[in-house]
């Protein structure tokens, strides 16, 4: 009796544990429901979860977070911050798949179209309407770019440009002209910047010209500068970095490792970021975006002079956008406090902080004009930025299969930025595979 | 006193009666004890397996209802190149990893099976890469590793040795994740050759020595059968583990450069987590199941030739 009496007692305490036990089973998630909830009472606390790849300190969360806090008392803001940003979209997928979907995930010109085809994230319409979210004076690109098939799945709350980053000590000692302030000038071509990285380069010591690979923003650039499309077709189904004239650029810029020898080898960058090369003075002039600028202030202090100059063009004129972008996914808990928290980020007292720290230019271009120049702190001719976005920014072509479509081509280029093949044996095979994925969905609408 | 046969009879089936009472009431507490492992087992194991199986014939990104698509994954996956070319370097790195692990192990078991002060700081430091985090391990291995200053080219450099970029090398990554793998679980085949070591009777070497045999002739003649128990053992785990490599893959080259430590499973975790196709995922899954049971089976058939138990 007593041996009955326990084996019950352990039977039920097994089933009350696996009642508690939650998303223990891989059963899918039911699809949530498409309204988005009213808006909580005003003394309801509510805590929303915010991943994200950026390093909350870039961009002045310190100082915007408690205006956030003076608006809304009653929400919390938890950064689920993840370095990595393919990573974090790996944690943002599994924690939707488990029905814990975070109430905002970073998602940035590449993924939106991904993400919503597949009703992975909550369309924002309904939302601007509800909070009144006045969408006037954003930049032109704002509303086309984050569109599919007619909704808004977006919300950008900063865009980065890409220059270079140059050391003006090192090409003062080197007795190297340093390149010109103004996009677009003649003078400044690939072969000049190839013709100086030679002179500044010491390959025996370790020490480079110039580092582009380091920014995959490279694929786009490069191959726009040269008569391109860029990575994809304008309507974004098929690949276009397999195209003749891109394959010209990119295998220029696996020369500069190889032949010319004025670029650090690619593997460099998984033992010491790019950044942290351009501090030691091992790399006289770098691609980056003006995201980089807040972290280079911050370790570079006084060591060196260094500026933003343009990159220097072929055939055209091009920078490469990338629109930090925010989603709310379909699943999220609290929809409503989100697009509130969204919405406080893109007004113009959070704008003027995060412009202040350079680390993006604001969504409306004239606040670009008010705020983004930091005169009194480096690196030089941060105009330069402005320029290049103001003149000749342009997003990435939104595709339904990025993330696959780049795992197909950029593996497989390893091999040509190790020197162990030319660039057209790697990119014409994998065309027609990538043409493929991104036929996918057929009947949406991208770009 | 005789009894009669009626009597006999109803005596049996009583005690028929009370036997079957018994062995019904120990057998309703056994299961009554095991049941909180059964249930447990049926929810945590069984029903993902089962779930899995389900998933592998939809079209599911692991959030929105699934599609079921009937074979088409498992039609798919045969023109895959990607999946191909990951077959082929999981037999690669099986077919390396496997000898070297275990060839590792039993050298080092050997070299600590002795009976001198301090052997076990040995045996403890030869174990710690099988505790130790993969994460770490990965981690401090790529540094090693690094083409750019890593501590292996620079230590080679000072010698007047060129290292290649190892982990950027499409023809020295493979190896050299390979070599991490091997100093990472030879320590596990360390401790279990050591066990079969000790068990092997003395006696068998006092009646070698006695016939003149020498001590090369009594390890292949006698340590090696002796240990083919455990030999077996450890190559069915080894199996296994190889063909779920991931961890170190994952930390030191992410499948690369250029797809040339893509293995099966991290191909099978991208797609699940990456590429929105759980589906297909779970596809992989299962054939990597069959295909690991099919292996552990032809290798259970062939243990009788060569396993020799005392």
């Amino acid at each position: 009796m007593k041996r009955l009496f326990a084996g019950l007692l352990a039977g039920l305490l097994v089933i009350s544990l696996s009642a508690c036990g939650g998303n223990q089973t891989t059963a899918p998630a039911p699809a949530s429901g498409t309204q988005p909830s009213t808006a909580p009472a005003p003394a309801e606390k509510i805590t929303i979860r915010w991943l994200n790849s950026d390093d909350p300190k870039v961009y002045g969360w310190e100082k915007i977070y408690p205006l956030f806090k003076q608006k809304h008392p009653n929400i919390d803001v938890e950064i689920i911050h993840v370095p990595n940003f393919r990573a974090m979209h790996d944690k943002g997928k599994a924690m939707m798949a488990a029905n814990d979907a975070p109430d905002i995930i970073r998602i940035d010109d590449d993924f939106v179209a991904g993400y919503a085809v597949r009703d992975l994230l909550l369309p924002l319409d309904d939302l601007f309407t509800k909070h009144k979210f006045d969408t006037k004076g954003y930049h032109q690109d704002f509303r086309g770019w984050a569109r599919v098939n007619g909704k808004q799945y977006a919300l950008p709350i900063g865009m980065h440009a890409r220059a270079l980053f140059v050391n003006e000590d090192m090409f003062k000692a080197a007795g190297v002209p340093l390149p010109p302030t103004k996009w677009a000038d003649p003078s400044w071509k690939w072969n000049d910047m190839l013709n100086s990285a030679k002179k500044l380069s010491k390959p025996d010591q370790g020490i480079y010209g110039v580092s582009i690979l380091n920014d995959n923003g490279f694929e786009e650039t490069w191959s726009r500068s040269n008569g391109g499309m860029g990575t994809y077709a304008k309507d974004g189904r098929s690949l276009a970095l397999a195209d003749d004239v891109s394959i010209e650029a990119y295998q220029w810029l696996a020369d500069l490792i190889h032949v010319h020898k004025v670029h650090p080898p690619y593997s460099s960058y998984t033992q010491m970021p790019i950044v942290d090369q351009f501090v030691a003075g091992r790399v006289a002039m770098f691609m980056g975006t003006n995201g980089n600028i807040n972290n280079l202030r911050k370790k570079i202090g006084n060591k060196f002079t260094w500026s933003i100059r343009p990159l220097p063009m072929q055939k055209t004129v091009m920078v490469e956008g990338s629109i930090n972008t925010h989603a709310i996914p379909k699943n999220a808990k609290n929809p409503d406090a989100a697009f509130l928290f969204l919405k406080f980020l893109t007004s113009e007292e959070s704008q003027k902080i995060i412009a202040s720290t350079n680390w993006a230019f604001p969504v409306h271009p004239e606040w670009a004009e008010k705020y983004y120049v930091q005169p009194n702190q480096a690196p030089k001719n941060q105009e330069v930025f402005v320029e290049g976005w103001k003149k000749y920014f342009m997003p990435v072509a939104k595709t339904v299969n990025d993330e696959q479509v780049t795992n197909l081509y950029r593996r497989p280029m390893q091999a040509a930025w190790a020197g162990e093949k030319k660039v057209a044996e790697i990119l014409k095979p994998i065309k027609a595979e990538a043409d493929k994925l991104l036929k996918e969905f057929p009947d949406a609408k991208l770009n | 006193m005789n009894s009669s046969p009626a009597t006999a009879g109803a005596a049996k089936t009583q005690a028929r009666a009370a036997m079957s009472a018994l062995a019904w009431s120990r057998t309703r507490d056994g299961w009554l004890m095991v049941i909180v492992v059964v249930l447990g087992t049926i929810l945590f194991d069984l029903s993902p397996i089962v779930m899995s199986f389900i998933t592998s014939f939809t079209d599911w990104n692991a959030v929105t209802l699934p599609k079921f698509n009937g074979l088409d994954n498992y039609r798919a996956l045969v023109q895959d190149k990607t999946f191909l070319l990951t077959v082929k370097n999981t037999i690669y790195y099986t077919a390396a990893h496997v000898p070297l692990a275990m060839a590792a192990g039993l050298g080092l078991a050997l070299l600590v099976n002795r009976k001198i002060r301090g052997i076990n700081i040995f045996r403890a430091a030869f174990f710690i890469p099988v505790i130790a985090s993969t994460v770490a391990v990965g981690i401090i291995w790529k540094w090693v590793l690094g083409g750019y200053g890593g501590l292996l080219n620079s230590t080679l450099a000072m010698v007047g040795i060129k290292g290649p970029d190892w982990l950027a090398s499409t023809t020295w990554a493979m190896p050299a994740v390979i070599l991490v793998s091997v100093w990472q679980s030879m320590g596990y085949n360390m401790i279990i050759y050591l066990a079969g070591l000790q068990n092997v009777p003395q006696e068998l070497y006092e009646a070698a020595s006695i016939d003149g045999a020498g001590k090369r002739q009594q390890f292949w003649k006698i340590t090696l059968p002796m240990l083919s128990p455990v030999t077996f053992f450890l190559s069915i785990m080894s199996f296994i583990s190889s063909f779920q490599a991931f961890g170190l893959i994952f930390m030191m080259t992410s499948g690369g450069p250029a797809n040339s430590t893509n293995v099966y499973i991290y191909y099978v975790y991208e797609s699940a987590f990456s590429f929105f196709k759980a589906g297909y995922a779970s596809a992989m899954a299962w054939i990597l199941f069959v295909v690991i049971a099919g292996i552990t089976l032809i290798q259970w058939k062939l243990s009788k030739r060569w396993v020799h138990y005392q």
